[in-house]
């Protein structure tokens, strides 16, 4: 069930894409309408204390507004547009709604201000950019923060959760299930594209010699590979703990069973519900491990928090949860 | 995608309190994960001291219930590729089939799981 009313959809649109982009429209028109009086080189990259470090032109200052502006715009109100019900309410509409704003603010005000004291400076390397980024910072924050407000909530729906009826353990036995969970073929091939950009673009920067773009390579290439160790773990359940374990072990998150309540097996749509992949935290008390959308274990902590992991035949290990804190009761009483 | 070979889903359980040695309990949970087709040929079964200690058995209680398997043909043991199942689970598929006709025809007969057991051992 989609959490938005075509209504709500229409106010998002405006929120999150019509209202960014025209301000970076109504920047670029501004700055457009100054030509005569800037110079044919203007500053397009600044050093750390604020003054300008490289000069381009006015064409490439209009698109490093423009092209972020409507990437970040269209893409972010399509997702929070789209968003699915969850039976807990999700923040991640309005955080993308309000940082599409903030994002539009922050780059449109920093340009335009920063063209604005060209006109008028005798030489543009005098011209900082650190007034314009802070107002266009404080401005951005302003607007966001607004956007967050006006966001409509997401609707809210009851789970379709698979009741998990405990497994037979005798007293005595011992259970393990065990399971690797992973991401679904588009991840992979989303991955697989990925891997082929960043070595085109390093054999880009090795042809032509220009180590400085060398940034441009090493930092996607990490991101990757941290998205893909992020994306295989392995689910491990036995009479002491769940185990969760990335690849190779490097993060191993351990939940005593005597910490849960309970275990539910139920369906999730990972970007509607969880904004994305990966580690995801939705909302208060929620942390979620979503690789992909479907079958998901679902573990209700005795201090309210919800652990979820898209794992297939999570109903087994929803039943094995079951049984393991149904036999711990019966103990105790 | 499955990062090769990884992919084994195993519910694995063992019952100290029974007759039956743990070794062959854990073989047999095996078998019956083969016949459920949780897990398939090609697929490593988890490693012999993750499963002790998951169990909280001994590292040699499972070795030896994998060694059973082994010389049975339904896993390879290879030193730092662990158990994997070998294409012999394929050949579980017609057993896979007539076993809930065997049960179905054992509980209409009121017959225990231990009476079936007995035929079974019978009819060998």
């Amino acid at each position: 069930m989609p959490a938005y009313t075509v209504r709500q959809r229409f106010v998002i649109a405006v929120l999150g894409a019509v209202l960014p982009i025209a301000i970076a429209a109504v920047g670029i028109a501004l700055v457009l309408s100054w030509v005569p009086e800037l110079p044919g080189s203007v500053p397009v990259h600044w050093a750390l204390d604020g003054t300008p470090d490289r000069y381009g032109t006015l064409t490439e200052s209009v698109l490093t507004v423009a092209i972020p502006v409507l990437a970040i715009s269209l893409i972010f109100t399509a997702v929070a547009a789209f968003v699915r019900a969850a039976p807990i309410r999700t923040y991640i509409p309005r955080l993308l709604v309000a940082t599409s704003v903030f994002v539009s603010t922050l780059v449109t005000a920093t340009v335009t201000l920063s063209m604005s004291q060209l006109r008028t400076a005798d030489a543009a390397a005098s011209v900082s950019i650190v007034a314009p980024m802070l107002t266009g910072l404080i401005a951005g924050l302003a607007l966001g923060a607004l956007a967050w407000v006006l966001t409509p909530r997401p609707a809210t729906a009851p789970a379709d959760k698979r009741e998990a009826e405990p497994l037979a353990l005798a007293p005595d036995e011992r259970a393990v299930w065990i399971r690797s969970a992973g991401p679904s073929s588009v991840a992979f091939i989303v991955i697989a594209a990925a891997i082929v950009l960043v070595l085109a673009a390093a054999l880009l920067v090795v042809l032509s010699a220009r180590p400085e773009f060398w940034p441009v390579v090493v930092f996607p290439a990490i991101i990757i590979v941290l998205a893909g160790l992020n994306l295989y773990w392995r689910v491990r359940i036995d009479s002491e703990a769940v185990l969760l374990t990335t690849l190779f072990g490097l993060v191993r998150v351990r939940i005593p069973i005597a910490h849960l309540t309970g275990a539910t097996a139920r369906t999730l749509a990972g970007l509607g519900e969880f904004g994305g992949w990966g580690i995801r935290i939705p909302g208060r008390k929620r942390v979620g491990i979503i690789l992909r959308s479907g079958i998901a274990l679902e573990l209700t902590h005795t201090d309210g928090r919800v652990t979820t992991i898209t794992v297939d035949d999570a109903e087994t290990a929803a039943a094995l949860v079951n049984a393991l804190l149904k036999r711990a009761g019966s103990k105790v009483s | 995608m499955k990062i090769e070979q990884y992919d084994s889903s195993m519910l694995i359980r063992v019952d100290p309190s029974s007759a039956i040695p743990l070794f062959e309990q854990l073989a047999a949970a095996v078998r019956s994960e083969v016949l459920r087709q949780s897990v398939v040929a090609g697929e490593r079964l988890p490693s012999a001291r993750d499963l002790a200690e998951s169990l909280d058995l001994n590292v040699h209680t499972v070795l030896r219930g994998y060694q059973l398997l082994r010389d049975e043909g339904l896993i390879d043991l290879r030193r730092g590729r662990g158990a994997v199942v070998t294409d012999h689970a394929r050949n579980y598929a017609a057993l896979a089939a007539v076993l809930p006709q065997l049960v179905a025809e054992a509980k209409r007969l009121n017959l225990s799981p231990t009476a079936l057991a007995a035929l079974v051992r019978e009819a060998y």
